[in-house]
């Protein structure tokens, strides 16, 4: 049994959605078999008929260990060598689940994630680096990925609705609306 | 959310990929724009990554225009919208030209950034820099790595790890700093927000980045596992450490009973992979059986656990475990047989191929009572694994036939893709071959099969089996009438098959069958297919002078001996591609050797039971590390032993002197006779001929400036049945030359065992290194005493198959039994060496499984043809150490004491 002794322990990192086309995907292996993205591809495809509505959790799949979760209408994969230790992968999975379902406000689903893709992206990138697990916890990844930034506009979420809240918009929109028609005469 | 924002997520409930140039348009106004917009930047730049991570790629000089507009991003201080440009800049720094320009940017970053992109700072500038500039970073990296902050500390670890390829000499100046690191216990800042669990992985990280600075030392390796072996909490960094724990076992075993106690500490640890890693650590290694049970008890607890990963964990180590050592595992059957009905179907598939492997052919019906109750449930790839297990099952147990060949029929009726009957089919046939009682069953039933199947293949396979078997049978002619249906109703292939195998009916000594083949041949005579045709009459042919040549048509219909086809090919090549003047002679098939059928179908039945043995070595070598080369050099050293030992015949059979000899019967291996490292190398090969014995010196001059002139050995035999007839020596001998001598020698007709002691004998000059040419004319003659050489019996022995041991063995009139009491710690070492010894052929116990008790038997032939068994019981106990008791069974009386003081 050969073990292996370096950090690279994650071959790929994948999300596909139900009908087996990537919503995310990254190869870190320099495997010949993964070569190309045509040869990603078309494991992937036979990954997917392999897994999807079978709620096996792992597997061996042509010499490789998968490891996946399926939630709603999207497949989460990780893909290792078949000598990783299947029980700390799998903790890996779930916490970026937890993390997943902290971004999406408890929806995991392809819209969801594709609404939020910058804080996916940018979690799995804190989850993994190329092909090196980088942290495995669920509250520390949360803490790592950043919101999208609010715009420096009024948006939403600084819109004040108490009485003198709506006052003042009244005040602001008053302002600018007599300066563009000053701007305008 | 304002009208504006939702536009841009119009197209994403398609869930459709955004158009690239578009994305690239956007990205170049929109970053290049004054003031940035950060919101709408980073939406932008997620898109671009949605397309890169689709498996999109730019090419390199619209790759470069994105990366420099991107790296304009630096000008704006939002915090989030600077963590994904480093993302941007990762996965475009590799296709790009020229990124060694945004260095300076990310290294103030790494320097005073906000804490929230510090890290993605360091990790980007790993990938950003080349070799040259690595130095320069020394000191950011050296602060970044024992920062406060685990996830900076995490990433400039990480980091150092990507650029070991490019910069070790650099990064090896960190090591104090890594140490450090990997001792520290870091806490996330509390902000007050959210409560943050501390992973600790910096210490995975510090542990590995440690072992790869120092792995090539294993002493320091040592020191590391002693160091850390207590002070990691991290579960991913301990099983890293267990993994470099399993290295230094492995390269010396006799460190595990120092090492178990820290084993078995993991064993009972709280966290499950742990667990997992040191069991998986236990199981490969040559461990007390006390040892191996802690480890299976452990995995009886995983196998029990809720999480699907654990217990396919647990089944597929189990699984392992019983291609090898079935009888270890028993106590953990019962949990077994409950995963039998897990919902994960490949934890049921390993749950039950483990099962078939330890059963005992008490519960082995049973077991495939409830394997047969499940198995419509699964698909056929799962089928297929399973049929293989049952037939291998089936050579193991050849008393249980009846259950597996009813498990096996059932199977064959159920619906099913070619690959799923053909793995049956397979089955029936090893059946049928290697389980006599089963044959009339398993035809029978074949027959039934091929009524209705409609693999062609299958067809003509089935036919021919039932040519070659059928006419062996009780009631021939049941068999006749399912073949001639096949003649009747199916396409012209298997109407060919179809005569060839009513051809060998009509060779059974029955007149009325030789009829009725007859007449229907005669029917066939007029098919459509000229092929079909062409068979029927052929056979016809023959059929009429049945009585005239009978032996010849034996001959062809069912030769007595087939060739080994590999030696064969062999031969076959080496004629072919040898000179032109080869084709004088025709190929004589006469050197190929041949096996009679029961010779075969053992040699077959032995490569079958052992090739599940087989499959789990070449496994690991899908993974390429060290592992690998082990099983493969063993196997690679066997093949160029053989290929010398072929060499040397070559060599042999050139020389004019022993060409009156006859054929060689035998040639040993390569026996060394001084050590490696002397002046003189030598070693010899015994080639036993008709009348004499051969000693073949390969000698070796290891010396730099010394040349040898007539080389040769003196042999002297102690048994005086041996006379000396000549000796051809070397005439010269250049320095790191090597060179053959060969002694001649008479040999009594019988078997006879000496040692002879030899002394090389030669003039020695010094000479130029160079130039080879001698410095002195003179020289001094000298001897040089070199080890004794022993003619063994296992010279006289060749190794050869049997179909049936034990019958053979109690056929054998003379008999001599010894005991006695061997100096060694390992059965499996003596095992070994009687092997190499006596080259007999090991027929069962070639592994020891038990390490207290084991039974070797072995067959061979002499070169006289005098067949030679031995049984072999090995009994280990803490008192006497290994006692052996041999009970050697031969045809010649002489050769059974022989081959028994052999052994001792």
């Amino acid at each position: 049994m050969s073990k292996n002794l370096s950090l690279y322990s994650i071959d790929s990192f994948l999300i596909l959605d139900n009908e087996g086309s990537r919503l995310y995907a990254k190869y870190y292996s320099q495997d010949e078999e993964f070569k190309t993205v045509k040869l990603q591809k078309s494991f992937e495809s036979k990954l997917f008929t392999k897994t999807t509505k079978q709620n096996f959790e792992i597997l061996i799949f042509e010499n490789k260990l998968i490891i996946y979760k399926e939630i709603a209408d999207i497949i989460i994969y990780i893909i290792s060598g078949l000598e990783e230790n299947e029980i700390y992968l799998y903790d890996l999975l779930s916490s970026f689940k937890d993390t997943l379902n902290n971004i999406t406000n408890g929806g995991i689903d392809k819209k969801s994630i594709l609404e939020n893709y910058d804080k996916v992206v940018i979690t799995i990138d804190e989850l993994i680096d190329n092909g090196i697990i980088l942290e495995t916890e669920s509250s520390a990844l949360n803490q790592r990925t950043s919101n999208t930034p609010t715009n420096e506009t009024p948006s939403l979420k600084n819109i004040d609705l108490s009485e003198k809240g709506l006052f003042n918009a009244f005040n602001f929109a008053r302002g600018k609306i007599a300066e563009r028609l000053q701007q305008g005469l | 959310m304002s009208t504006h924002t939702y536009k841009k997520f119009e197209d994403i409930d398609s869930g459709a990929l955004p158009d690239k140039m578009t994305v690239f348009q956007d990205c170049l106004s929109t970053f290049n724009a004054s003031p940035v917009d950060a919101k709408k930047s980073r939406v932008l730049i997620a898109r671009l990554l949605r397309l890169l991570y689709n498996g999109e790629t730019f090419p390199t000089q619209e790759a470069t225009t994105l990366f420099f507009s991107i790296s304009k991003l630096f000008q704006h201080r939002d915090s989030s919208l600077r963590q994904i440009v480093y993302l941007a800049i990762k996965e475009l720094a590799s296709i790009s030209d020229d990124v060694l320009m945004v260095t300076s940017s990310i290294m103030k970053d790494v320097q005073n950034g906000d804490i929230i992109y510090k890290p993605n700072a360091i990790r980007t500038l790993a990938r950003v820099i080349d070799g040259s500039t690595v130095h320069a970073t020394d000191r950011l990296m050296t602060n970044a790595i024992v920062d406060k902050h685990p996830s900076v500390s995490s990433a400039a670890l990480v980091a150092s790890y990507h650029l070991l390829p490019i910069a070790k000499d650099v990064v090896k100046r960190w090591t104090n700093e890594v140490q450090e690191a990997a001792l520290a216990i870091k806490n996330f800042p509390n902000t007050g927000e959210n409560y943050v669990n501390d992973s600790l992985i910096s210490q995975y990280h510090a542990i590995g980045l440690l072992y790869s600075l120092r792995n090539h030392d294993k002493i320091a390796l040592r020191k590391i596992i002693q160091q850390f072996s207590k002070s990691l909490r991290n579960p991913l960094a301990v099983c890293q450490l267990i993994r470099y724990v399993n290295e230094i076992l492995v390269s010396d075993n006799s460190l595990i009973s120092a090492f178990f106690p820290l084993l078995q500490d993991w064993l009972t640890d709280r966290n499950h992979s742990i667990n997992l890693e040191a069991i998986k650590v236990i199981v490969s290694l040559p461990v007390t059986n006390e040892q191996f049970n802690a480890a299976v008890v452990r995995l009886q607890f995983l196998l029990g656990s809720p999480k699907v990963v654990s217990r396919f964990a647990a089944v597929r180590i189990l699984n392992r475990i019983s291609l090898k050592n079935p009888e270890k595992i028993v106590a953990v059957n019962a949990e077994l047989e409950s995963l039998i009905s897990d919902p994960n179907r490949s934890i049921t598939t390993y749950a039950i191929t483990t099962l078939l492997k330890t059963g005992s052919s008490e519960n082995i019906e049973r077991l495939i009572k409830v394997v047969s109750k499940f198995i419509n449930e699964i698909s056929d790839e799962f089928k297929i694994i399973i049929i293989d297990a049952v037939k291998t099952l089936s050579l193991k147990f050849p008393t249980n036939y009846q259950s597996m060949l009813q498990f096996l029929v059932e199977m064959l009726n159920d619906e099913g893709g070619f690959e799923f009957k053909n793995a049956i089919v397979e089955a029936l046939f090893d059946l049928i071959h290697f389980v006599p009682e089963s044959r009339d069953l398993a035809l029978e039933n074949l027959c039934e099969f091929i009524e209705d199947c409609e693999y062609t293949e299958l067809l003509v396979r089935i036919l021919n089996i039932l040519g070659n078997e059928g006419p062996k049978t009780s009631n021939p002619t049941l068999y006749i009438r399912h073949i001639y249906n096949r003649v009747v109703l199916e396409n012209s292939i298997i109407r060919s098959a179809a005569v060839i195998a009513l051809t060998k009916f009509a060779l059974i000594d029955d007149a009325s069958i030789n009829k009725s083949i007859k007449i229907l041949l005669q029917r066939i005579v007029t098919d459509i297919d000229d092929e079909v045709r062409d068979r029927a009459i052929i056979s016809l042919k023959f059929l009429e002078n049945l009585d005239s040549n009978k032996a010849e048509v034996l001959e062809l219909a069912k030769p007595e001996y087939v060739y080994d086809l590999s030696a064969l090919e062999h031969k076959l090549t080496t004629y072919l591609s040898g000179e032109t003047s080869n084709f004088v002679t025709p190929f004589d098939i006469q050197i190929v050797p041949k096996y009679s059928e029961g010779e075969f179908r053992a040699i077959e039945l032995q490569a079958k039971t052992s090739k599940l043995e087989n499959v789990t070595k070449e496994k690991p070598t899908h993974n390429n590390h060290q592992n690998k080369a082990e099983p493969k050099s063993t196997l690679e050293a066997s093949q160029t032993n053989e290929l010398s030992k072929q060499q040397y015949l070559q060599e042999l059979a050139s020389i004019p002197e022993f060409e009156s000899y006859g054929p060689v019967l035998h040639t040993s291996s390569i026996v060394e006779l001084t050590e490696k490292e002397t002046e003189f190398i030598v070693d010899s090969i015994k080639h036993i001929f008709k009348e004499h014995v051969v000693l073949q010196f390969n000698i070796e001059n290891t010396l730099e400036d010394v040349l040898l002139e007539l080389v040769s050995v003196i042999s002297q035999p102690e048994s005086e049945s041996f006379a000396e007839e000549f000796i051809l020596s070397i005439d010269k001998l250049a320095p790191n030359g090597k060179g053959t001598v060969y002694v001649s020698f008479t040999r009594p007709d019988e078997v006879e065992t000496t040692t002879f002691t030899n002394t090389l004998s030669f003039t020695s000059k010094e000479c130029d290194s160079k130039t080879l040419e001698p410095l002195d004319d003179q020289g001094f003659e000298d001897e040089y005493q070199i080890e004794e050489l022993s003619l063994s019996p296992g010279d006289f022995l060749i190794p050869s198959m049997v179909g049936n041991f034990d019958h053979i063995f109690d056929e054998l009139a003379t008999e001599s039994i010894g005991t006695l009491a061997v100096d060694s710690d390992s059965i499996q070492d003596i095992v070994d060496q009687i092997i190499a010894n006596l080259s007999l052929h090991p027929l069962e116990g070639k592994l020891v499984i038990n390490d207290s008790s084991h039974l070797l038997k072995l067959f061979g032939k002499s070169i006289n043809n005098e067949r030679v068994a031995i049984i072999v019981k090995f009994v280990k106990s803490s008192k006497n150490g290994i006692t052996l008791k041999a009970h050697v069974k031969s045809d010649h009386e002489q050769l059974a004491e022989l081959v028994l003081e052999g052994i001792a």
